[in-house]
């Protein structure tokens, strides 16, 4: 066994870099407050004299006091708290009145991440956050840690989660460059950035409005009037908010993806990846509970894909708990999905669909009487804009058609494979023994076309196979049981499909 | 080494569909319409008190629209019972527990024991008077499903719970 760096038996303080994130959390909560005095001092009209000068200051300082005050707290648990292993548990203590003692059987945990920001580089720390499959949450957040101690304790974590295999060295699979950047950023979803863009914009103006009592909607509609929309105003128009989508596009994968180098060992995966903030995550491969990859219509064209794999305990609104990779060529996606199964059904089974009802149901009983009571109230205000309501379902209804005749799936011995979207392509292999638990739904429509819903539950997230026959949902779930709690006998059987 | 692959008949699969399943004890339908009615007599006197001693609600076509709601919302809440009391059934096997509910839409759920990570009994206070409990299933599964049996005799449970906690301790620790 190789020579530690630390000794994790003995307590382990965070690096005290830790108190600058309590400051800047500080300032960070008071930033409005300063806004609002800094606004009142620029755009007042009354005569400025030292006495409202020092009237604002001493303000100003009393808030950050009272700020102080509250996080005083988070400063004294900061001395107080300490990490270190012991008996193949991680145990951190912390508490100031009332001591707290938090053990993390290791073998619990499914990832180790390493976040570091500019500060973080500059002090050659980083932020440290474990998670386990108990809760949403993050189990154990050290907000600064010497990035070597932190490193030393993510080894110590993976190795001591298989006890058995040996230690391969790592294997660089993958590094993205430029190029691969102007790619992913060209096939981004254009709409959703603008969206992003407009939502942004929008959050300002009521900022301006909220701290500097500027309106600034009325100044925009004011400019607005004024302009004449000639045709090469409309083009420059469209012209200005598309190379502003690119820019934006651009730097958000930037942001996102920039530097990502994947490892590969023997126990998992490693990654880095990030600009601002250096990202590290630690993969540990058997606690992979489902993986996907994904491809808008663009991507799919130019063979991109973006992979995530899905661990237990994962809050899916929490995007730095989940792990997104871009991935360029198909090489790289069989090296991410063959840990977690070799075998694609797809490539060797026969192919499912699900009913065809699936495709105009939502339209019929959702879609149609919604849009029919929206335009009786349209028809009131503007007959014209009844077209609108139409037209969105009509959208509604051949998207809902394209999305039953993309949706398939592939079944074997040990895995099950979907693959739908309307004008992307989404791909899920889920493994059964992976399976926490399972249902099959029906409605009475469902019941009256003799199909029915499954609902398949892991501890990463739920997988649902719509309106399939009832005959086929009985046996899938039966298989995925058999699989389940005849795990070993997996490898030796093969069923055919009724 | 020779390597086996035989073919398993989907017949030699135990089925979960071909199992009987146990109706829930009878009188869990009793407690069911006394939380209901407990329910409903207080929005009465409350819809009551409210278009006695308020003027501005003492119109006809209000006290006729909230009565003709209340009335429906009765209709269904008994019709969700009945129904619904019938479909309720649940079955234990040697590897998992199955249970079946809904009244409109239909949901058989099936837990291997292998993936329970805890289990809760729980009794409310009408409940207990019938001596009833209910049996709430926790697996690591990401959303927070109610994967709960009610309308169990509190022995039932209790054997339930003491069967799946083997179950568990036997299998340490449940898988994820």
């Amino acid at each position: 066994m190789s020579q530690r760096k630390y000794d994790w038996t003995v307590p382990q303080k965070a690096s005290p870099v830790a108190l600058l994130f309590i400051i800047w959390k500080t300032i960070k909560d008071s930033w409005p407050i300063l806004l609002i005095l800094i606004g009142k001092k620029l755009f007042s009209t009354q005569e400025v004299t030292p006495k409202m000068n020092d009237y604002l200051i001493y303000n100003f300082l009393g808030f950050t006091t009272i700020l102080l005050l509250i996080n005083i707290r988070h400063i004294v648990l900061f001395f107080r708290f300490r990490v270190f292993v012991e008996h193949g548990e991680l145990i951190v203590s912390s508490g100031i009145f009332s001591k707290t003692k938090t053990s993390i059987p290791i073998n619990r945990i499914q990832s180790v991440h390493l976040i570091q920001t500019y500060l973080h580089r500059i002090t050659n720390t980083c932020q440290l956050k474990v998670e386990t499959a108990g809760t949403e949450n993050t189990e154990l957040e050290i907000k600064a840690i010497d990035l070597e101690k932190a490193q030393d304790l993510q080894v110590i974590l993976q190795n001591t989660t298989h006890h058995t295999e040996r230690i391969e060295s790592d294997v660089n699979i993958t590094g993205l460059h430029l190029k691969d950047v102007f790619k992913l950023a060209f096939s981004e979803n254009h709409l959703k950035t603008f969206l992003i863009i407009v939502a942004f914009a929008f959050s300002r103006i009521e900022d301006l409005k909220q701290y500097l009592g500027i309106n600034a909607t009325d100044i925009i509609d004011e400019k607005v009037e004024h302009v004449q929309f000639t045709n090469t105003v409309l083009f420059q128009l469209i012209i200005v908010v598309l190379s502003l989508t690119l820019i934006v596009s651009f730097v958000r994968v930037l942001l996102r993806y920039y530097g990502m180098q994947i490892k590969s060992n023997s126990k998992g995966f490693q990654m880095q990846w990030g600009f601002l903030h250096t990202q590290q995550k630690m993969l540990i491969q058997n606690k992979v509970q489902l993986i996907s990859w994904n491809s808008n219509f663009l991507r799919r064209i130019i063979g991109i894909h973006i992979f995530r794999f899905f661990m237990a305990g994962e809050n899916i609104a929490k995007a730095d708990q989940h792990i997104q990779l871009p991935i360029m060529h198909s090489e790289l996606l069989f090296q991410l999905t063959a840990p977690y199964q070799p075998i694609l059904p797809s490539n060797h089974s026969l192919a499912y669909k699900v009913d065809a009802s699936y495709g105009w149901r939502e339209t019929l009983f959702i879609g149609l009487p919604v849009t029919a009571a929206i335009s009786i109230a349209i028809y009131f205000w503007n007959p014209l804009y009844i077209i609108i309501s139409i037209m969105v379902l009509f959208y509604w209804a051949i998207s809902n058609i394209i999305n039953q005749r993309n949706y398939q799936f592939w079944y074997n011995a040990a895995t099950i494979q979907i693959q739908k979207g309307v004008w992307g392509r989404e791909n899920i292999l889920l493994n059964f023994n992976k399976i926490q638990h399972l249902s099959i739904k029906t409605s009475p429509f469902l019941r009256a076309r003799n199909i029915a819903t499954i609902e398949i539950h892991t501890a990463g997230d739920t997988v649902t196979i719509p309106y399939i026959p009832i005959e086929q949902a009985q046996y899938l779930l039966d298989w995925s049981l058999f699989i389940l709690e005849f795990e070993k006998a997996k490898n030796k059987i093969e069923v055919k499909a009724p | 080494m020779k390597y086996e692959n035989p073919i398993i008949p989907y017949a030699d699969i135990p089925q979960f569909a071909s199992i009987q399943l146990a109706p829930v004890e009878k009188d869990y339908k009793k407690v069911l319409y006394i939380n209901w009615t407990i329910f409903y007599s207080i929005f009465i006197i409350t819809a009551i008190c409210l278009f006695v001693f308020i003027k501005s609600f003492q119109l006809i076509w209000l006290i006729a629209l909230v009565f003709i709601l209340l009335a429906l919302a009765v209709g269904l809440t008994i019709a969700s019972i009945e129904i619904g009391y019938k479909n309720k059934a649940w079955a234990l096997r040697e590897k998992d527990i199955i249970f079946k509910k809904g009244w409109i839409f239909h949901a058989t759920h099936i837990i291997p024991f292998i993936k329970v990570q805890h289990c809760v009994v729980n009794s409310g206070p009408i409940g207990r008077k019938f001596g009833l409990a209910s049996i709430k299933l926790n697996t690591a599964s990401s959303n927070n499903i109610d994967i709960s049996i009610h309308g169990l005799k509190q022995e039932t449970a209790d054997q339930l719970k003491a069967f799946i906690m083997s179950k568990i301790e036997a299998d340490e620790p449940a898988q994820i």
